[in-house]
């Protein structure tokens, strides 16, 4: 799976996770979509059951944006 | 008999089952062998069994009564995992569920979730935030909840309250900034711990630096907020706002800066900071300047009990911490 599909993968997922229908680009912040961790928790399931990629909410809570996320599943994915 | 006994008592009288998850440390070993050889707890431990009875032997404890839980068994595994993943909210699939079998807490946390045991506890090696998140993700938050918080319980000498010295606060541990709703799930869930510790109604004020519309702008409105949400949301709990401090607890006060009926204003026995600059400020001040003892702080607002302990804990702190969830797992199951 390539960057932008893995993108598009994940967007589709945050999108569910949190329940909002705006644009997820690389730049997205997890300010702008929200910190909450009900949220962060589904969105790491999802990504868990869709892509067998192990990501912890506390990563997430330390990321900026939502490029970075998308690194780090990259870096899953490819192990 | 003060408040610690009484809950000595109630534990030993209907005992519930506690799951621990960090056996290889020698403080912990200790505190689930006096819980058990004192019968306020039937205790289960999961982790590497041998390391666990090793570290039992190094600290010259019985395990006699404790059950352990081996994560090297793989029979015993797949059999949870097999109960877990049809659990209707169940987050993960198959190879998820898997993964998370033999890791301590997550397993001793699916334990609970599936019944096998009433409370999980733990938090002496690992971080709080590591418990929060594995209480959300596998026990998930009580209904009508937004956010795990804290709450806890001074015994301040000389202080007469509408509840004696007794007087629990919260959140001043966990939720750094809550919006109004997550202040109202702290009101709420701080009134249900209060009434399960104590037996008595909990009369929640939430506090600001304005009593009643004395100050205004955002700070105020977020108060009010909150208190209008908790009570649609528990229209059986005694929660108001916003008062100062004074106002909640001296009925003097709230006589005088109060003009409208209110059965919290002047003999609130719980009280709400409005952030944890607040809450950790003043319990603090309470505790350096009251010489107040504090029970907890216990962790709240998840569907079942599951309690944390500082890193620093001595046997008698988790000890007392194990029987504060008891008693509060007997209410839920009550419920």
């Amino acid at each position: 799976m390539d960057k932008n599909e893995l993108l598009a993968t994940l967007a589709g997922l945050a999108k569910e996770a949190y329940k909002t229908d705006a644009d997820i680009t690389p730049d997205t912040t997890f300010d702008e979509l929200g910190k909450g961790s009900m949220k962060m928790i589904a969105l790491t399931s999802m990504i868990e059951n869709e892509l067998d990629a192990e990501v912890t909410v506390s990563e997430i809570m330390n990321m900026k944006t939502f490029g970075e996320l998308v690194d780090r599943v990259a870096e899953e994915v490819e192990e | 008999m003060n408040l610690m006994d009484a809950m000595r008592e109630r534990a030993k009288a209907d005992v519930q089952r506690v799951a621990f998850f960090e056996g290889e440390n020698p403080t912990m070993i200790k505190a689930v062998a006096e819980l058990t050889a004192e019968g306020l707890a039937t205790c289960t431990v999961v982790g590497d069994a041998e390391a666990i009875r090793k570290n039992a032997d190094e600290q010259g404890v019985s395990l006699a009564g404790v059950e352990l839980v081996d994560l090297a068994d793989e029979e015993a595994n797949e059999a949870i995992a097999q109960r877990f993943e049809v659990l209707p909210n169940c987050r993960w699939k198959a190879k998820g569920v898997r993964r998370r079998v033999t890791r301590p807490m997550e397993r001793a946390l699916m334990m609970q979730a599936l019944g096998d045991v009433d409370i999980t506890f733990g938090g002496i090696d690992c971080p709080t935030g590591d418990v929060i998140l594995g209480g959300q993700e596998i026990i998930g938050l009580a209904d009508g909840i937004d956010t795990v918080s804290s709450m806890g319980i001074f015994d301040i000498p000389g202080y007469q309250g509408s509840d004696g010295q007794l007087l629990g606060f919260g959140d001043s541990a966990v939720c750094q900034n809550p919006t109004p709703e997550q202040e109202a799930s702290i009101a709420i869930s701080a009134c249900d711990t209060w009434s399960a510790l104590t037996g008595r109604e909990a009369r929640c004020a939430l506090l600001s630096f304005s009593t009643d519309g004395s100050g205004a702008g955002e700070m105020v409105q977020k108060v009010r907020d909150a208190r209008d949400i908790a009570r649609e949301r528990r229209p059986d709990l005694k929660i108001d706002g916003e008062f100062q401090l004074d106002a909640a607890l001296r009925p003097e006060v709230a006589a005088h800066k109060v003009h409208r009926e209110s059965d919290v204003a002047g003999r609130a026995n719980v009280i709400i900071w409005p952030d944890l600059n607040v809450g950790n400020v003043g319990v603090k001040l309470v505790q350096m300047f009251g010489h107040a003892d504090a029970y907890g702080p216990m962790l709240q607002g998840f569907k079942k009990i599951v309690c944390d302990c500082s890193r620093s804990a001595p046997v008698s702190e988790i000890v007392g911490n194990v029987v504060m969830s008891c008693v509060r797992a007997q209410c839920l199951e009550e419920e």
